[in-house]
């Protein structure tokens, strides 16, 4: 088995021949470390000069699906609390649109968190008393308080988080690291995915969220799964053993030098080193999620969840794995945070399953010296609103959409520890300092693993697409 | 005049400089694509972008917006910052390459043409090659001679029917087909053969499954929560279109405009389900406005990009920033699609408006034989009415005896309204109810006393009948309304608004405008509504009967006792879930004015003499009593009706009969699928050119109308029918260009244009422009006949050629660009999958039909899924039998979590229009071919078919080798192969539990003489083979 870059090796090789116009005019064939020879073209050098760049070599991506609600957990606004059960002020909405649950609901009352809030760390960082972990770990974290979206719904809402577009057919960030850098791992997916969370009525995802758009499929997220086939149609089928399969594929390649000799076609090759890649990938797979080399202490720290596979504690546990392991971007899809009504009693269910596993994964990073150059980002798709959504009472609210602002963390990277960026004005609604973009966030995550993300393109029906659209600005301050 | 001079000066320097020879450069194919590479942001067609107002992509000559051809050598020549072109920031100077290109053209005289895609179709003279016959090879020998490539040998025979059989049907050939082929020695052989493969009804299937991927098709409805969408019919249309020839043009009006034709029918209008397999949204909060124009823009998108070869997405927001498409041209296009009666929200609980029903060819006969066996015995039953009329007097004795004298008693609703205890009906503790509101007065009503109502009281009883849509049941009631405002009599429905889900799910009978009409509601259901014709007069008591037959899905009202006419929909109602409601009578927002009495309910229909005796008269009795001379016509009719329904022996069978072949029709009714159509609005909704595609900045209002660029629509109305038939209008110059680039790619394995989904000045320029003109040309001359130009194509001695790569071929066209040498390359997700169910006979060989659920690993729906309860599609059910192994183009295509095994081999989500699949080469794709239990059970029936021959395992490769690869192993392969296999029967001889195991994966159970370690072992072999490029491979 050669050294092999790219799933399509032997092709490349041969297209070494083929002009770059002609090779930009494919797009059927993956073109990761082409793409990757062009990213790094004059401009970048401009770009490399600034902080942060490059710092990263790998991104594991926590998703918040639902929208958590940004001022029960980050974004302590005390001023709510004196103002609690009064309406939202019209100079402060100022007649922005709202959803079809909300718009018309005659009172719009001021809800302040039922939560404590301290300040934590050398950082003096405010969290809610929801989160104890993170709480401890605040001096690693970088918070925004200033993301803001364009969608009101979730579908568009977490489909622009994750592709840069509200509507499908675009390529999600972690295709657009795949086709861009490639992978360090062969033996496992370039991008993987996990899901925890999901009940009824909690919002849904899409495969397109993970998908590779109109980039060529290889690019696609593969969806890590809980039960012992954690990467889809990893197992052999029950009767077939390893030795049995070594004798399968070893017929398979020697069949497949007639074939070669006959034809002198390269993807036959390739074909073969494909096989032998899921070979070894039925190694890897189960020797990642194989926990028994973990030490008690380790697993103690993500949580009393940790061993059960399909939890936010378990694929936490994965992530810091595959990071070990190369795999350029993981990212989780924790599900369960859309709170429109018992959002007291839901929100601490969310954390409970949450906050000790990500605190744990960020701490578990720095002792390994892996967080130097791993990127951890926590976001959801939108924040949520400060007004009740239904009855307000003393126990019990409920918050809808509010794409208007909404708080995020990150860590590691080259990003800068223990501080906060942006600020919101005392209703968490609109923004009232240093507002970052989601497609900001973006050219941000892309400049820390050194792409310019003007740079990173890709010619689809006559345009060069990118991640950020046409949009984006590296927010510089967030680097050291 | 020094100027000119000094130009040419540097002009020969550069050509100099750049080692070039003079030669011919063409504006759209050499010049074009380096000014949309480098200056067209600036200097295109985008007005708003524009600078120094200037434009370099447009054609004539006489554009005022031209450059100086000198001015413009010299600026990109320049490395003065001020002066060069593109300026610092704005991008990188021009290669030399590129520099000479452009020093040439205005050298040879700054020609500026049109781009070649846009211009008039034109036959073009076929080059002078007498040798070859072939038009098709006189163009490719032509190229392919400039470039001192020599076109190669034609391929096995056995080579040439494989490729021709995957070409045309998608599959393998069968061992006949191979045999038929190599057998034929006529001339013609070959044509024939293709021809065969025309014919066969897997060539429909072939080409839907091409066509699916531009249509967007789909099972569900895409956002969000993506729930099921009945749209398989429209499916089945396409399939059927592609295997009777339908003409392309033809083909085309029907999907865009079906609905529009003015000999419309219900096919044309299935047709135009192309343009709503757009996704629908319902999210909750969502709004309207936001999605409504999503798709109508993905309607825009879609039609351009199929038929004109080039998306007008980047339009929606701005002018094109490299084609000649003005975001005023976006919307014109976009307000021929903004005119469908469809909502911004739909498809939560119904499919999205607007459908219809669509049966199949098969229920359209049974219905039609039905309703003619109903109609015979209903004309008999009519002979025997009129004889009955006529006869009185044979059968009057007969009927004197029939008795019924009491009331039914199995009410389980009896209301009498005699006696109150407070705001109790009926004395504790047999409360059947309670009164609220007003105080009530008992006044004398029909028997004993009557329950008076005003707008300000009701009444709520203790029963809770559970009547969902599948249980049968009669409301009887004695009625005395005063008004002729709506009212609600009954109601039996949720109104618990905390249960969110099935609010308002149930039953209510009302009264519109003294009208009895019942409905089922239902949370997000269009309300199912049967509503009497005839109204109740005011002021006087009547009768009311009113039943619901679940078994026909019919509603029947009685008004005293004759029989009402009811209107109601064809289709059942929906089911919706039972609810602990409680039954109420009158309503606060419509309450009952006037008087109730005697209210019954039964869970049952009852007969017409049951509703007499409930109406507390024994009718038959007193008519007989009357002098028979003397009954009035209402009488007369009252006796006939008795005596047939209750003795006569002939209307009696024929009612037997009629009820029969009711429930059947009512129960295929509910069978009969529906398919989302286009239908147009009554009231046109106007189109605005909306500000940076933002539906809150609508700007100035637009009509409809064909994009400027391209030759007008003079001679078309500005409706949908008018854009689709200037699409296949022969002036155009875009669609038959686009469609013979499809087929050609479906052959070849690639395009004459290698962006299909880009015919623009940035998308790649033809190979062979004018083999693709003469291919478009033909095509449209010969009456877009899409088979003819199949067998044009493929009886060339190009696509005859064979695949092998020739050592000079690799280095001087490793793409084959120059088409000498065949088509190689991988099939696709949906052949590879039926190849290996067609060469293991589990292939299920029934055409069309609603959409199959074959294997795939568990749990990947409900992981994703909203809420399984409350909607379809979020959990996945495995089909069993024969649809386990139907075609790939019928399996269950979910937007939100597309069938793995298939998706890893590039097939699409299908949220949006795609033209071409990466053929990529994955190890996830080596994982599916090793362990999907589709491979490995093909494997095992592959074994077991190959075992039950009695022959020795070298011959049984052979056939082996035929069914997968169409040719016979070589003695090599056969003595690796038998090496292996010697290996793994040792094996699976040692390990006799495993080679058990190995033999239950799959369903199908198969029976094998052999050990089961021999057939182990065979399916290992078989497994590997199938695994072999060749064997995923069109060559």
């Amino acid at each position: 088995m050669h050294a092999n870059r790219h799933p399509s090796y032997a092709a490349l090789q041969w297209e070494q021949s083929l002009t770059r116009r002609q090779l930009l005019g494919r797009s059927a064939t993956g073109l990761g470390v082409m793409a990757l020879g062009s990213l790094l073209g004059s401009k970048s050098a401009d770009a490399s000069a600034q902080p942060g760049w490059g710092k990263a070599k790998r991104v594991i991506y926590l998703v918040q699906a639902g929208a958590p609600s940004q001022m029960d957990l980050f974004d302590y606004k005390p001023a709510l609390r004196q103002q609690s059960g009064m309406e939202l002020p019209k100079s402060v909405r100022m007649g922005q649109r709202l959803t079809s649950m909300t718009a018309d609901q005659e009172k719009k009352p001021l809800t302040p968190s039922h939560f404590k809030f301290a300040q934590h760390g050398n950082s003096g960082r405010w969290v809610s008393e929801l989160l104890p972990h993170t709480a401890n770990v605040v001096d690693e974290l970088c918070f925004v308080y200033s993301l803001h979206t364009h969608a009101i719904n979730h579908d568009p809402g977490i489909t622009f988080l994750q592709t840069g577009n509200e509507k499908p057919g675009h390529p999600s960030l972690g295709a657009w690291l795949s086709y861009g850098l490639g992978s360090e791992n062969q033996q496992l997916p370039a991008y993987a995915t996990f899901i925890s969370g999901g009940k009824p009525g909690d919002q849904p995802l899409f495969d397109r969220l993970w998908g590779a758009g109109f980039l060529p499929t290889q690019h696609q997220g593969v969806r890590f799964r809980r039960g012992c086939e954690p990467i889809l149609y990893l197992n052999n089928p029950s009767g077939i053993g390893r030795d049995t399969r070594r004798i399968m594929l070893d017929l398979s390649s020697e069949l497949h030098r007639f074939q070669d000799e006959s034809f002198a076609d390269p993807e036959i090759s390739a074909r073969v080193s494909q096989f032998e890649l899921a070979y070894q990938m039925q190694m890897a797979a189960p020797e990642l999620t194989d926990l028994s080399d973990e030490p008690g202490h380790v697993l103690r720290q993500y949580g009393p969840h940790v061993d059960q596979p399909g939890t936010y504690a378990y694929n936490c546990l994965m992530a810091r794995r595959l990071a070990e392991r190369g795999v350029r971007f993981v990212q989780l899809f924790h599900r369960g945070w859309d709170h429109h009504t018992d959002l007291p009693t839901r929100i601490a269910e969310n954390c409970e399953q949450t906050d000790q596993p990500s605190a744990a994964l960020v701490r578990d990073l720095r002792q390994r010296g892996l967080l130097e150059d791993t990127l951890v980002v926590w976001a959801g798709e939108f924040g949520r609103t400060s007004y009740c959504q239904g009855k307000l009472t003393a126990n019990n609210y409920g918050r809808d959409h509010h794409p208007r602002c909404f708080t995020i963390w990150m860590a590691g990277g080259g990003i800068r520890r223990g501080i906060g960026y942006g600020a919101t004005d005392d209703w968490s609604y609109n923004i009232s300092r240093d507002p970052v973009h989601v497609h900001d966030l973006n050219a941000t995550i892309l400049h820390a693993l050194g792409i310019n993300h003007t740079q990173l393109t890709y010619r689809y029906q006559g345009r060069d697409h990118r991640l950020t659209d046409v949009h984006g600005e590296v927010v510089q301050p967030l680097f050291a | 005049m020094t100027r000119p001079v000094r130009w040419r000066w540097l002009l020969v320097i550069w050509l100099l400089l750049a080692g070039r020879v003079w030669a011919h450069v063409d504006f759209s194919t050499d010049v074009l694509p380096i000014f949309a590479e480098h200056c067209l942001k600036c200097h295109g067609p985008d007005a708003a972008a524009r600078q120094a107002e200037m434009r370099l992509d447009r054609g004539q000559t006489d554009h005022p917006l031209l450059p100086d051809p000198e001015e413009l050598l010299r600026r990109i020549n320049s490395t003065e910052n001020d002066v060069r072109m593109p300026p610092p920031g704005a991008g990188a100077r021009l290669s030399a390459d590129d520099i000479a290109t452009l020093g040439s053209w205005v050298a040879d005289g700054a020609n500026w043409n049109e781009h070649w895609s846009r211009r008039p179709i034109r036959r073009p003279s076929l080059p002078n090659h007498p040798s070859l016959r072939h038009p098709v090879d006189r163009f490719i020998f032509e190229a392919s001679n400039k470039h001192n490539l020599t076109m190669s040998g034609e391929a096995s025979r056995g080579d040439l029917v494989r490729r021709v059989s995957y070409s045309l049907t998608g599959l393998p050939p069968t061992k006949i087909e191979i045999d038929r082929f190599l057998e034929d020695q006529r001339s013609d052989a070959y044509s024939r053969m293709v021809q065969r493969y025309l014919s066969s009804s897997r060539y429909g299937e072939h080409m839907a499954t091409f066509w699916l991927d531009l249509a967007r098709y789909a099972d569900t409805n895409g956002y969000h929560v993506d729930n099921h969408r009945v749209m398989w019919r429209w499916r089945d249309w396409v399939v059927e279109s592609w295997n009777r020839n339908q003409p392309f043009d033809e083909f085309t009006v029907h999907q865009l405009a079906g609905d529009l034709l003015p000999n419309a029918d219900d096919d044309t209008r299935l047709a135009t389900g192309f343009h709503r397999n757009t996704m629908t949204m319902f999210e909750n909060g969502a709004l309207a406005e936001e999605f409504l124009p999503e798709y109508v823009a993905d309607r825009v998108n879609t039609t351009s990009a199929v038929w004109l070869g080039q998306t007008f997405k980047c339009a929606r927001c701005h002018d094109h920033k490299f084609d000649p498409i003005s975001q005023r041209d976006y919307y014109r296009l976009f307000a021929y699609f903004n005119n469908i009666d469809e909502l911004g929200l739909s498809g939560q609980y119904e499919p999205p408006k607007p459908i219809m029903d669509a049966p199949t060819r098969l229920q359209r006969a049974t219905l039609v034989e039905l309703d003619s066996a109903i109609a015979l015995q209903r004309n008999r039953q009519d002979e025997r009415r009129q004889w009955a009329a006529n006869s009185v007097e044979e059968w009057e004795a007969d009927i004197a005896d029939l008795a019924c004298p009491a009331p039914p008693k199995d009410s389980a609703i009896y209301v009498a309204f005699d006696e109150t205890h407070g705001a109790d009906l009926g004395f504790p503790p047999n409360k059947i109810g309670s009164i609220l509101g007003d105080v009530l007065r008992l006044p004398q009503g029909r028997s004993g006393g009557a329950l008076l109502l005003t707008d300000s009281s009701r009444v709520e009883l203790n029963a809770t009948p559970l009547v969902p849509t599948d249980k049968s049941w009669t409301l009887a009631v004695w009625l005395y309304i005063t008004t002729n405002d709506t009212m609600v009599l009954f109601r039996h429905r949720a109104t618990d608004e905390s249960k969110e889900d099935r609010l308002g799910a149930g039953l209510e009978i009302q009264l519109v405008e003294r009208k009895p009409l019942l409905q089922f509601t239902s949370k997000g259901r269009t309300p199912w509504i049967a509503k009497s014709v005839s109204a109740l007069s005011g002021n006087a008591w009547h009768h009311l009967a009113l039943s619901y037959d679940a078994k026909v899905t019919r509603v029947s009202m009685r008004i005293d006792h004759d029989p009402v006419v009811v209107n109601q929909p064809e289709k059942p109602p929906a089911n919706y879930q039972s609810v602990d409601a409680i039954v109420a009578l009158s309503d606060k927002e419509k309450p009952l004015r006037g008087m109730l009495d005697e209210l019954r309910f039964f869970h049952r229909v009852l007969t017409v003499e049951e509703i007499n005796l409930l109406m507390g008269a024994d009718l038959l009795a007193e008519v007989l009593a009357i002098d028979r001379d003397e009954r009035n016509d209402r009488q007369r009719a009252l006796l006939v009706d008795h005596y047939l329904r209750r003795i006569d022996r002939p209307y009696r069978a024929a009612s037997k009969t009629v009820a029969v072949l009711d429930e059947r029709r009512s129960e295929l009714v509910r069978r009969i699928p529906t398919s989302l159509i286009m239908r147009e609005r009554a009231q046109r909704r106007p189109t605005f050119i909306l500000h940076r595609g933002d539906y809150r900045q609508p700007g100035e209002e637009v009509l409809p109308g064909t994009p400027e660029y391209l030759p007008s629509n003079g001679n078309f109305q500005q409706s949908r029918l008018g854009l689709a038939r200037w699409i296949v209008s022969p002036e155009n110059p875009l669609t038959a260009r686009v469609f013979v680039n499809y087929i050609w790619r479906l052959h070849f394995g690639r395009g004459l244009v290698a962006t299909p989904e880009d015919f623009g000045v940035r998308g790649e320029p033809p190979t062979h422009r004018l083999l693709l003109d003469w291919l478009a040309s033909e095509f449209i001359e010969s009456g877009w006949n899409v088979k003819r130009l199949h067998l044009l194509i493929l009886t060339s001695s190009t696509f005859r050629q064979t695949s092998r790569v020739a050592l000079e071929h690799r280095s001087l066209d490793p793409e084959n660009l120059w088409y000498c040498r065949g088509p190689r390359y991988r099939l696709s997700a949906e052949q590879i999958r039926d190849t290996a169910l067609a060469v293991s006979g589990l292939l299920d060989h029934r055409i069309l039909g609603p959409s199959v659920y074959p294997y795939q690993p568990p749990g990947l729906w409900i992981e994703l899924s909203y809420n399984p309860n409350s909607f379809t599609a979020q959990v996945f059910r495995q089909s069993h039998g024969a649809d386990l192994y139907r075609r790939s183009l019928y399996t269950f295509w979910k937007r939100s979590s597309p069938p793995p095994n298939m998706a890893v081999f590039g097939a699409p989500t299908r949220e949006t229009c795609l033209l071409q699949r990466a053929r990529t080469n994955t190890p996830l794709q080596a994982l599916v071919l090793m362990n999907d239990p589709t491979f490995v059970e093909a494997a095992r029936l592959l074994a077991t078919g190959l075992l039950a021959r009695q022959t020795t395992d070298a011959e049984r490769l052979k056939i082996l080798w035929m069914k997968t690869m169409s040719r016979q192993p070589t003695r090599e392969e056969i003595a690796v192969t038998l090496r292996s296999l010697q290996k793994l029967k040792t094996h699976y001889e040692d390990h006799a539990d495993r080679a058990d195991q190995l033999l239950t994966v799959g369903e199908y159970r198969s029976v094998s003489a052999q050990s089961v370690a021999e057939v182990a072992a065979w399916t290992c072999l078989c497994s590997v083979v199938l695994q072999q490029d060749e064997v995923l491979t069109q060559h």
